[in-house]
């Protein structure tokens, strides 16, 4: 069966990306899968900021990072609900799942493992400066994927 | 990040690579040189945190000698300066703040206090961040007020990015330590360091007291203006807090009764202040806080393996370079120098508008960079400006210090905001609407205090 693969990630959810990656479905007639990636480069930024900038030792800042995951989880999880309830709604055929790490190398292994047809993802809301500085994960998925990957970037969407 | 930290890096060397090979200008030694090609070094690594702060500081420690800005003696020595073994005792004070738990028992008490209604509940995250961060280091507060906040936001079932009062009491966490951090020395470590660079250039001081009533007024009336900004920026979507009062009750029942170890720590606290507060004219701050340090382990109420978990190092490091740092630039003459290439037209201003312009570099600067290191940046070329010119280097100080305290706008702007917004129950244009008109009214409320109050403190005149 055809596969339409929707990331998402903290801080990268969009709902107009999850409503074009759900019609985009529907009319492929394919199967949605919808993966949540914790992206741990977010935690470890934050925590690198909390130790190198604030000076905070290990427990302190090893605490906040756990709250923090804690809640990202929970907010992930909640969003797989909402889409998956979303897709069935309308029909469409979906799977979720939930997978912890780095964001490009996970949505790298849940493209080839599900031999995804397309990608449907959204930018992180960061200033372009820094995305131009820093370079960006999107632009690295897109690069590599094996398949096209369509970047939802607050309005417009690119191909 | 792999990519950002080579383009930093290799724009670091080539800068300060570049500096030390062009001719030397007239009016400028060639330590002084030097000393500016480290200064433009560090600048780039600190403000893009290619490297650790820390580390950074230490590369400044090492370069100074080889490229004959300090002797080497002098360099190493500066990490032994007075500030530096202050912010360490603070540090080890805030860790049994943490450790006993008594830090998380008065924010817990601060908002069931408060939290009787929408708008005091999230007046009580601004006011019990503020008040907490007054007496530690603004981060840790973030750090420690955030589950309670998340535990709030989950019991008023509030969603990410979509609820309004969401947004509030993110923001309001965020602020309340950020605002409450400039108020004393012990809400973040950027006062002591411009205590420190004021002293190896200029042989003053600042006690506890004097910093206190310069600053803590005017970090409550910001308080306030966020309190009453927040709700008009971002309109309060609920009305009820009955749920979120529910979690603090839990909350502080799980705490249970004050342990001997939370009144231990009180009390040494309390001591402390008492004694920056009185005695802070005749004995070194740095000496209360170790003797501080040292009664906490005296009395068992904390151990060594807990410090070294609650205290990041490298804060010796970091302050000990960007003293050393600082006292390069101004003995070899390069911080006058810059000072008369880059903001000669600033020396001619009065000393009111001249410290007003500190204050608006000193405030925007921060928003993009670590406050510690816009403190460690700036004052050093506003001490050469100011130099000749009637304003004291005291006054300056205060004009440098308490805004580059002040970053409300951007997530990489302080640890605050980074933590705030992590949560993520606000978007960037939230935070950046919201922080830019806090900034705007926060300067306009500076402009006023150094234009009426510091001078009625004598601070200058």
């Amino acid at each position: 069966m055809k596969r339409i693969l929707l990331i998402l990630a903290p801080s990268r959810i969009s709902s107009t990306c999850v409503d074009e990656a759900i019609e985009e479905t529907k009319r492929r007639g394919a199967e949605l899968v919808a993966l949540f990636v914790l992206d741990t480069a977010i935690s470890d930024d934050v925590q690198t900021r909390l130790q190198d900038a604030g000076f905070l030792g290990e427990a302190p800042s090893g605490q906040f990072i756990d709250a923090m995951r804690r809640e990202q989880e929970r907010q992930g999880r909640g969003e797989l609900e909402r889409i998956e309830e979303a897709a069935k709604s309308l029909g469409v055929a979906i799977r979720t799942e939930f997978v912890v790490g780095e964001f490009v190398q996970r949505s790298l292994e849940a493209a080839r493992q599900e031999s995804a047809e397309a990608i449907f993802v959204a930018r992180r809301d960061r200033p372009r400066l820094s995305r131009l500085v820093g370079g960006s994960p999107i632009n690295e998925l897109k690069s590599t994927a094996p398949c096209a990957v369509l970047v939802h970037n607050g309005e417009e969407a690119e191909g | 990040m792999r990519r950002r930290r080579v383009v930093f890096i290799t724009a670091a060397l080539a800068v300060c690579a570049a500096i030390i090979l062009l001719p030397t200008p007239e009016g400028l030694s060639r330590e002084g040189q030097n000393a500016i090609a480290i200064f433009a070094l560090c600048f780039i690594l600190w403000v893009s945190n290619a490297l650790p702060l820390a580390v950074t500081s230490l590369l400044a420690i090492v370069l100074l000698p080889v490229l004959r800005a300090m002797p080497s003696e002098r360099s190493f020595a500066l990490f032994g300066s007075s500030v530096v073994f202050f912010i360490l005792g603070a540090f080890i004070l805030a860790a049994a703040l943490m450790r006993s738990g008594l830090s998380t028992r008065l924010a817990v008490g601060f908002l069931r206090w408060f939290g009787r209604s929408p708008r005091a509940l999230f007046g009580g995250v601004i006011f019990s961040g503020g008040f907490l961060a007054f007496w530690m280091p603004e981060h840790a507060v973030a750090a420690l007020l955030f589950p309670i906040v998340l535990e709030i936001a989950r019991a008023l079932e509030l969603e990410p990015n979509r609820s309004g009062y969401g947004k509030i009491l993110f923001l309001a966490l965020a602020w309340g330590a950020v605002i409450g951090g400039v108020a004393t020395f012990l809400g973040g470590a950027r006062a002591p360091l411009a205590l420190g660079i004021l002293g190896e250039h200029y042989d003053v001081s600042i006690g506890f007291l004097d910093w206190m009533l310069a600053a803590a007024p005017f970090s409550v009336v910001l308080m306030v203006i966020a309190f009453f900004l927040l709700p008009r920026v971002i309109p309060i979507d609920i009305e009820d807090v009955a749920r979120a009062r529910a979690a603090l009750d839990r909350k502080a029942r799980e705490l249970g009764p004050l342990s001997v170890r939370e009144k231990g720590v009180a009390v040494i606290m309390v001591a402390t202040i008492i004694a920056w507060i009185v005695a802070g004219g005749a004995v070194e701050l740095a000496s209360i806080a170790i003797l501080a340090a040292v009664s906490l382990f005296a009395f068992g109420l904390i151990d060594w393996r807990s410090v070294e978990e609650y205290v990041n190092w490298g804060v010796i490091l970091m302050y000990g370079g960007a003293i050393a740092i600082a006292a390069a630039l101004h003995e070899t003459g390069g911080a006058g120098w810059i000072a008369d290439v880059a903001m000669s037209g600033v020396g001619g201003l009065s000393s009111f508008w001249m410290l007003m312009v500190f204050a608006v570099v000193a405030a925007f600067l921060t928003e993009a960079i670590s406050n510690v290191a816009a403190v460690a940046v700036l004052l050093p070329i506003c001490f050469g400006v100011a130099e000749g010119t009637g304003v004291p280097p005291v006054a300056v100080v205060f004009a440098v210090a308490v805004p580059a305290g002040l970053a409300f706008a951007l997530p990489m702007g302080t640890p605050p905001n980074a933590i705030a917004y992590s949560a993520g129950y606000f978007r960037l244009r939230d935070s950046i609407l919201a922080g830019s008109l806090l900034k705007i009214l926060a300067l306009v409320v500076l402009l006023l205090v150094v234009r009426f109050y510091w001078p009625l403190l004598g601070i200058y005149s």
